[in-house]
């Protein structure tokens, strides 16, 4: 029985159409997952049923709720749905509590508003809803702050608030997407379990095909405000009806050609690295608080090659980046590039400097705005002690736009001007400017789209194939490690747990952490894929 | 500083006739003639103990002086304060709420108003309003706290009005661009989606967290008061603060202006450190756990 059901729904914001005719049914009890990239108008869906969307928007259609037309109801009567009868995850844990209220308040909150429910007795209902997300009780039986919480846990207070009140339906818009695979594990399984129990339906929303798999009974395709397939997961993701499915199908678990280094000549090595940092310095005592964050770390980098690096959030990656690049400390050990050392904050050795270049994750924080593209890629060329002329500048920065994809008459752009995955290839042209030796691509690809992912994947593994170029790819997605990186080195709270080469150590890993990890990478499984017709 | 700039206080009382033996008499009596380092080393020593040393021409402690006008000033500094506050959150909450529309516009044009006019100009406007036309308020002076507190609030009100309006706008300003960027965070949306109307969203989230910047800003205005005060209270007579310390700086009365001015150093300085231990009772975040 459906209990959920939109029919022909338009949105328009600022007279631009967003959603097209969008038609689904949601069944008491089931779990509905809608798939989409960014901008595919999945989440204002989710908002659409709720009726929070933005200014300026205006929309067409119906939406029924227990046979009930709730798309025309004012916002005081949708108050009384909302958080009740219809309850919303949202993506970002950390930002979607109110940093000044205690987690027990905030979770509490929906009682006071609908269910004429005294203080007390609220906040002893939220701290058992507290308890049944898996929160350890040192959280549920202090006041604690969201501030003092991690994100799963931010994650995990998001859902007992929703749970609070028993709604007949929750919606969690890209819940798990800004968690690490282990956590993002627990919550899928508690929300798994949660909604099973009570028989609660869920809209779930992401862009990773994978979750689905693992929690959906049904799935809806959305690509630019459309829903182009909607079915029974296995059918759907067996049959390939649609050639966009079959697209980002195939993008899950791309892995380009790369040709195997047999070289035997060392790029980088590090020689056991420790780093520390100081919290709580005084200006008065001289008591020092100090945190290791990378103990005793060594590894080697041979030429030609792609090690990836992998770990949790907090494992002590971005330290390590950070200290290959010279803008950390370095408290005990050494670096070495092409028998060189690398010393912290010191940057006059421009020798060095052109040796290494960084893509990072945000494309768009990574570049000034103000600046034309020609201008943010020929900057790397004060590291070459040649001065080049207005020309030679030109021809470089063209070659380098060509080179990732890009044409030449982009360089008098801006950078808002592009894509996300358009970033990063000028990011990347940004890193091959000066022909360095390595490049270090700290998350590049994470937070791009599935299918823009396989392609900079692609891009990155033709180029360093034609100018034999060394990656030191970091990343907390191991189902990308392992499928560009010839060697794999896994880091736990600043140590390396597990070294070898990343289609051995990820398929049959040793170290039990890894193995977790592993585990936790939510798949779709062979059968799933290959059922029906093989895509070209 | 203020020592070096020519202006001789004993040359001015006594006028520009007066017999050097006489000018140098009262320079005695009133202990110049010794060197400015040893006068400057009396005074800072002297303050320690509360002795801010005699006035030049009054002839009274410079503390009895400003203890008298003290009881002008700090009521007046709290009422603009509270006036401003009070204007300020409900017209930046306002217009927040209806970012964007012509009622947004024209509030904000509103308070641009309030800034660009100089506050002395708008306190003569008010005394000529409500003190000459309407005869709602006398238009100055202030009849002394033990005539009643009601009494003295409304001597002050137009005063404190005048005062208050600049900072207002300010205030309103900051409020409404706060109020703003809170809107568009997530938890905003997390509670409208838990089902809180969205003036209960602003009053239980939106609001506190606004205040923040706010709070800075409260603190920082308290020395534009001070500054204001000098003028304001000239305006309509009172015989607060910044009378005395203008009194001061026309009769070449130096200690007294010295003095003064290090008091309204040291009360800036306590403000802004209650303004700091204020964000630790609204933001949680900065309180550190043991």
């Amino acid at each position: 029985m459906s209990i959920l059901s939109i029919k022909d729904f338009n949105l328009y914001i600022r007279e631009k159409q967003i959603l097209h005719d969008i038609s689904f049914d949601l069944n008491q009890g089931e779990v509905l997952g809608i798939a989409g990239e960014s901008g595919s108008g999945k989440s204002l869906t989710a908002l659409s049923i709720l009726n929070l969307l933005p200014n300026y928007s205006r929309k067409a259609g119906y939406i029924y709720f227990d046979d009930k037309c709730i798309s025309n109801l004012n916002d005081k009567e949708m108050c009384k749905i909302r958080g009740k009868d219809i309850s919303l995850i949202f993506q970002e844990p950390m930002t979607a509590l109110n940093p000044l209220k205690t987690i027990k308040e905030q979770v509490a909150e929906p009682l006071l508003i609908h269910g004429n429910c005294s203080m007390k007795k609220s906040l002893d209902i939220a701290t058992y809803y507290l308890e049944k997300v898996e929160l350890p009780k040192t959280i549920t039986s202090n006041n604690s702050y969201p501030h003092e919480l991690s994100g799963g846990q931010q994650q995990r207070v998001l859902i007992a608030k929703s749970l609070v009140l028993n709604p007949r339906i929750i919606i969690a818009d890209e819940p798990t997407t800004s968690l690490d695979v282990t956590t993002q594990k627990g919550i899928l399984d508690l929300l798994k379990n949660l909604v099973y129990q009570k028989g609660i339906s869920l809209l779930l929303i992401t862009h990773d095909l994978a979750v689905l798999a693992q929690c959906a009974d049904r799935v809806a395709i959305m690509q630019s405000g459309e829903i182009l397939e909607i079915g029974n997961l296995e059918k759907v993701f067996k049959t390939k009806k649609h050639p966009y499915t079959r697209k980002l199908l195939n993008s899950v678990n791309y892995s380009p050609i790369k040709k195997d280094t047999k070289s035997k000549k060392v790029l980088l090595s590090v020689k056991s690295l420790t780093t520390s940092y100081y919290n709580s310095k005084s200006l008065f005592l001289k008591k020092e608080n100090k945190s290791k964050i990378l103990n005793d770390i060594s590894f080697k980098i041979y030429e030609g090659e792609i090690l990836g690096v992998v770990g949790e959030s907090g494992s002590g990656k971005s330290t390590l980046v950070k200290t290959i690049l010279g803008l950390q400390n370095i408290e005990k050990g050494e670096i070495l590039i092409k028998n060189r050392k690398i010393e912290a904050n010191k940057f006059n050795d421009l020798k060095i400097r052109s040796m290494m270049q960084v893509v990072f994750q945000d494309p768009y924080g990574s570049f000034n705005p103000r600046h034309r593209i020609r201008r943010l890629i020929a900057e790397p060329f004060f590291l070459l002690n040649t001065v080049l002329t207005k020309k030679d500048i030109d021809e470089k920065v063209y070659l380098a736009l060509e080179e990732v994809g890009l044409s030449p008459s982009d360089s008098n752009k801006f950078i808002h001007e592009f894509s996300g995955g358009q970033r990063q290839r000028i990011a990347i042209a940004r890193a091959l400017i000066t022909k360095p030796k390595l490049i270090i691509l700290d998350e590049a690809v994470s937070s791009l789209d599935v299918s823009i992912k396989a392609q900079i994947l692609d891009l990155l593994v033709e180029l360093a194939n034609k100018h034999t170029l060394t990656y030191l790819f970091v990343s907390h997605d191991l189902s990308v490690v392992q499928n560009i990186a010839n060697r794999v080195i896994v880091i736990r709270k600043g140590e390396i747990v597990e070294e070898g080469k990343a289609k051995h150590v990820l398929s049959n890993p040793e170290d039990s952490y890894t193995k977790t990890l592993v585990e936790a990478i939510p798949t779709i499984s062979k059968k799933l894929l290959n059922g029906g017709q093989i895509a070209n | 500083m203020i020592e070096i700039i020519p202006g001789d206080p004993a040359s001015f009382m006594l006028g520009i006739n007066a017999e050097p033996d006489t000018v140098h008499a009262l320079k005695k009596e009133l202990g110049l003639d010794v060197s400015k380092f040893e006068r400057y080393y009396n005074w800072i020593t002297g303050m320690f103990i509360g002795d801010f040393g005699v006035s030049y021409t009054y002839r009274v402690p410079v503390s009895e002086l400003v203890m008298a006008r003290i009881g002008v000033s700090v009521p007046l500094a709290l009422y603009a304060i509270f006036l401003s506050t009070l204007i300020a959150i409900p017209i930046g909450i306002f217009s927040a709420s209806n970012h964007g529309s012509f009622k947004d516009w024209s509030f904000m044009g509103f308070t641009q108003l309030g800034i660009a006019i100089p506050n002395f100009w708008f306190a003569m406007v008010l005394v000529l309003i409500f003190s000459i036309y309407l005869k709602w308020f006398s238009a100055g002076g202030i009849p002394g706290w033990d005539k009643g507190f009601l009494i003295n609030l409304k001597a002050l009100t137009l005063p404190a009005f005048a005062l208050a309006l600049p900072q207002a706008s300010i205030l309103a300003r900051i409020m409404r661009s706060a109020l703003i960027e809170t809107l568009s965070q997530d938890y905003f949306r997390t509670a409208r989606a838990s089902g809180l109307t969205f003036f209960q969203a602003v009053e239980k989230h939106a609001f506190r967290n606004a205040l923040i910047p706010v709070l800075t800003i409260i603190g920082l205005q308290f020395s534009f008061l001070i500054a204001g005060a000098i003028i304001i209270e000239n305006v309509f007579f009172l015989p607060g603060i910044g009378r005395l310390i203008f009194q001061g700086i026309i009769q070449r009365d130096l200690i007294v202006v010295e003095s003064v001015v290090m008091l309204l150093v040291f009360s800036v300085i306590i403000v802004n450190f209650l303004v700091d231990m204020a964000y630790l009772y609204v933001d949680p975040r900065l309180r550190v756990k043991k």
